[in-house]
Formats: structure tokens, C-alpha cells, sequence
């Protein structure tokens, strides 16, 4: 039954772990649970994750080089698939990630986490299935994202739908909307363009803008710099 | 060492073929084209100046020049003159 279901959360959800038929993480032990069914919420560590999967059926983090994140424990999605068209993930949020470890409030996931988690998926997705040629720099050049309704620590999934795709001559350029949703409601919604481009010239693209922005900012004034400021 | 005809030659043949990519029939350089006016974005700039150094030598953009120095494509053959010179100097 359904209601024979406990919820494992990461221990930093803790206005949430006080609803009843969750479990913190570190009062977890597997071996205590029999036959019951097991949900993995939000805040788990992969290594946890690992360690559940051996009874359970849950998510696991994706390569972290997919993510262009250094740290496994940064990474908040699984490892997209393609679907029927859609590239789809679980979320998968370990608590002790940078954007979680100092930004909790109340019970639900924060929109910073999920903004986050949507640039990962569509990086993830980019790396997967349109490769670059070689070293490459993402950039972003428009983003937006509306929030209808709270995200809590339980499973949810992130969906890539490809817009457009278009090979230039300084690299690709795409438009892609993402959702996040929760029990079959879409929580949040991403619309974005970005571009892939080659590491070199991104590289002297940015070289020359910090060059010209430093030289701007030491030839002017301070009452022009004041006003910029104000 | 290239010449500073060969310079001006070579600066106005790049901009033509990253032209060429977005405009069929791109307009017949002259020099006192503004670099704006040519319809460069950032990133085709970068690209001009990385193909520029391949076939001139030189970056002058990495020490000495910012992008707002320089307004017309004379200024730029410019550029690459003076950082050729100074590079042989």
C-alpha cells in the first residue's frame, strides 16, 4: 500500500522531515526496514544513492563531467535519456551541493537549485547529444523561468525539448524550454538560447572584453563611476 | 617580414571572408569602413583577430590595443603595422 511508503531525505530538509512517513538519511538502516517500500527523496549523497539501489529502485547522479561540475556531490540531475523526442532526468539533489549548503528555507527545494539543475540538463543534453568538436565554452545569452509551485524534497524529473539547433560558423547555437515537475505537475518552466563555442575563441572574446572594460573603468573618472554605481 | 601593403592586403582579405560568411555579396573594402558599421559581432572580432595573428604574427589586442582604439579598418591596418614593427623592432 501507498501509505506503507517512507520517504528518505537528506537530514538538512528538516522542516520537512517532521511530516510524517519521512526519514532522515543518517537515522536510515536498510537492513530495520523488512519489506517495506522506500522512496528516495531529495538531499541524498550518491554514495547513499548507491548503497540503496541495491534494494531499491532509485535515481543515480550523472557523470559529473556532464555537468562541467568539478565535485559529485554539485551534481543535481541523473543522466538524461532521450524519450519519445524529450531528454529526461531525475532530479537528484545532494544536500551538502553549493547551491543547497547555505540556502534552505522551509520546506521546499530552493529556485536556485532548480535554476541549476535546468542549466545542468541542458548541458548534460548538449554534451550527449550534440557534441562539440573540442574543447568548448557554453554561454548562455537568454534565459527565462517562471515558478508555479513549490518544489519539495520527493522525486522529480527535468525534461529538454529542442527548439532550434543551428551549426554557425563560431560554433552551435540552440533554443531549448525545460520543465521540472513534481507528481505529473510541471513546477517550473525555462526557456533558453545558448551557444557552444569554441574554447579558443571564447576565450579571446573574453580576453578582449576584460581588457576593454579595465581600461574603461581606470581612464574614467570617479564622479562618472559614482554614477554608474547609483 | 611582411610588408605593410601585404599587411593591409592580408587584414582586408580576412574581414572579406568572415563577411563573406554572412553577407553574399559583401561591400568592396576601402579602409574608412567603421568597424560597426560592417555589422562584427564580439565573437566574429575574436575570430578576426585569432586569424589575423595565424597570418600576420602578431596580437596587438593582447598587450597594447583595446577594441574601442580602433574605429575604422584603416585603424586596424594600423594596428598591425605598429605590432609587426614592434615585434621586429
Amino acid at each position: 500500500m501507498g501509505t506503507d511508503r517512507l520517504v528518505v531525505v537528506g537530514d538538512r530538509f528538516e522542516e520537512f522531515l517532521a511530516n510524517p512517513g519521512t526519514i532522515a538519511a543518517s537515522r536510515l538502516r536498510a537492513d530495520e526496514l523488512g519489506e517495506r517500500e522506500l522512496v528516495a527523496g531529495q538531499g541524498l549523497s550518491g554514495r547513499l544513492l548507491a548503497e540503496l539501489a541495491k534494494h531499491w529502485d532509485v535515481p543515480a547522479p550523472a557523470r559529473r563531467e556532464l555537468t562541467h561540475k568539478r565535485s559529485d556531490e554539485n551534481v543535481l540531475i541523473g543522466e538524461p535519456s532521450p524519450v519519445d523526442g524529450v531528454w529526461t532526468a531525475p532530479l537528484v539533489l545532494d544536500e551538502r551541493n553549493e547551491v543547497l549548503a547555505d540556502h534552505i528555507t522551509g520546506q521546499h527545494v530552493p529556485a536556485v537549485a532548480l535554476i541549476e539543475a535546468a542549466r545542468q540538463m541542458w548541458t548534460a543534453v548538449t554534451e550527449l547529444g550534440y557534441p562539440p568538436d573540442g574543447p568548448s565554452r557554453f554561454v548562455i545569452e537568454q534565459l527565462g523561468s517562471r515558478f508555479d509551485t513549490f518544489v519539495f524534497p520527493l522525486p522529480a524529473t527535468v525534461r529538454y525539448r529542442l527548439i532550434a539547433h543551428e551549426q554557425g560558423p563560431v560554433g552551435q547555437r540552440f533554443h531549448a524550454s525545460l520543465a521540472i515537475s513534481q507528481r505529473g505537475v510541471v513546477a517550473a518552466e525555462f526557456d533558453v538560447n545558448y551557444r557552444v563555442i569554441a574554447g579558443k575563441l571564447s576565450a579571446k572574446q573574453e580576453a578582449m572584453a576584460a581588457r576593454q572594460a579595465l581600461t574603461e573603468v581606470r581612464s574614467t573618472s570617479d564622479s562618472v563611476m559614482e554614477e554608474s554605481r547609483s | 617580414m611582411l610588408t605593410n601593403a601585404q599587411v593591409r592586403t592580408t587584414v582586408h582579405e580576412v574581414v572579406t571572408d568572415l563577411l563573406l560568411e554572412t553577407q553574399p555579396e559583401p561591400p568592396a573594402l576601402t579602409g574608412r569602413e567603421e568597424l560597426h558599421t560592417l555589422g562584427l559581432s564580439s565573437l566574429t572580432l575574436a575570430r578576426l583577430v585569432i586569424e589575423l595573428e595565424a597570418a600576420i604574427g602578431v596580437d596587438p589586442f593582447a598587450s597594447d590595443v583595446v577594441i574601442s582604439d580602433v574605429r575604422s579598418l584603416d585603424d586596424l591596418v594600423t594596428v598591425y603595422e605598429r605590432g609587426l614593427a614592434a615585434s621586429t623592432a
